[in-house]
């Protein structure tokens, strides 16, 4: 006699998207992969480990912290930009996840994908502390308020993912000119430092040629996507109302 | 051998870097994206500034040739 109501399988799918370079004839395509749930951890990236240790051993992605801190393991999971960490795993097992790498970047393997012009946009901002006055106390830390760290707030907490950048349709079509929204929240970082003496300059660099910084049409999906809950689009706003007003 | 991978660089890129590291194929983006208001505003208020533009010159471009045409 059949089961009347089998247990509820802890058996999900995972479609992986696959690519070799040792392979390169062989199309890009999505691999699927049986994880049981019952014996993995909560979060999508345990299901990556998961698979890399006991099913394909040839599966590669880059992860480090697990826990939300470095930005390794960002990739596209459900269609959504988001560090593997921290994404939990749906736990309906009659669908399947579809991981693939971070949109419209250049695959080196499997899930990892060439970041180099990622972060030498990141370089490009100059994301360091920059004076003009040289004071005598130069060895010493420079003071700020309370009120001036309170506006680093939401700024410095970028792990530097590219999620955003990566799901940014302007910044799919316009990769070499345009910024991206993760090294503007880096500039505004800086404009906004009040140790920092480079504001007005910073952003008449950004501004310069319109493409790195108006190439922003303000579509949002870097907020949306954000596994920080950070908000790059008021970031890269502030920064074209500092040029519009010229008084950063 | 040389063989172009499903998304080839000078498609989809405004400046082809001067050297291409490899023979990399391009992530999947657009099937993948999710719908979103924002997004949709964004597109949205493109296409219907593009179609304004287009109906305000075709008014002086249609009463040229209305005259020609005798209409």
């Amino acid at each position: 006699a059949a089961a009347a109501s089998p247990a509820p399988s802890t058996v999900k799918e995972f479609r992986v998207y696959r690519w070799s370079p040792d392979a390169p004839s062989r199309r890009p395509h999505l691999q699927s992969y049986h994880v049981d749930l019952a014996t993995c951890g909560p979060m999508v990236l345990d299901v990556l480990q998961k698979i890399k240790a006991e099913h394909d051993a040839t599966l590669a992605f880059r992860r480090s912290c697990r826990e939300g801190i470095c930005g390794s393991c960002s990739m596209c999971i459900d269609g959504v930009n988001t560090v593997a960490c921290l994404r939990p795993v749906d736990t309906d097992t009659s669908s399947a996840t579809t991981v693939t790498p971070l949109p419209h970047m250049y695959v080196v393997r499997d899930l990892v994908v060439d970041l180099t012009s990622f972060y030498q946009q990141y370089k490009s901002v100059e994301p360091w502390l920059k004076r003009k006055t040289k004071t005598k106390t130069e060895t010493t830390e420079h003071a700020q308020s309370p009120e001036e760290r309170k506006r680093l707030d939401g700024l410095y907490e970028c792990i530097l993912c590219a999620c955003c950048s990566a799901a940014c349709p302007s910044y799919w079509w316009n990769a070499e000119a345009f910024l991206g929204p993760a090294a503007l929240l880096h500039a505004y970082r800086w404009v906004s430092d009040s140790r920092d003496e480079y504001a007005a300059e910073r952003v008449q660099a950004l501004a310069e040629g319109w493409d790195k910084l108006y190439r922003c049409r303000m579509i949002k999906s870097c907020t949306a996507t954000c596994p920080k809950s950070l908000d790059p689009a008021a970031a890269i706003s502030a920064m074209k109302t500092l040029h519009q007003l010229g008084k950063p | 051998p040389k063989m172009l991978p499903s998304g080839c660089r000078p498609l989809h890129t405004s400046h082809p870097l001067s050297a291409p590291v490899a023979n990399r194929p391009l992530s999947p983006h657009l099937p993948l994206k999710k719908p979103q208001l924002s997004a949709t505003f964004s597109i949205s208020h493109r296409i219907f500034g593009a179609a304004l533009g287009a109906a305000i010159i075709s008014i002086p471009l249609a009463t040229k040739f209305s005259l020609m045409f005798d209409v």
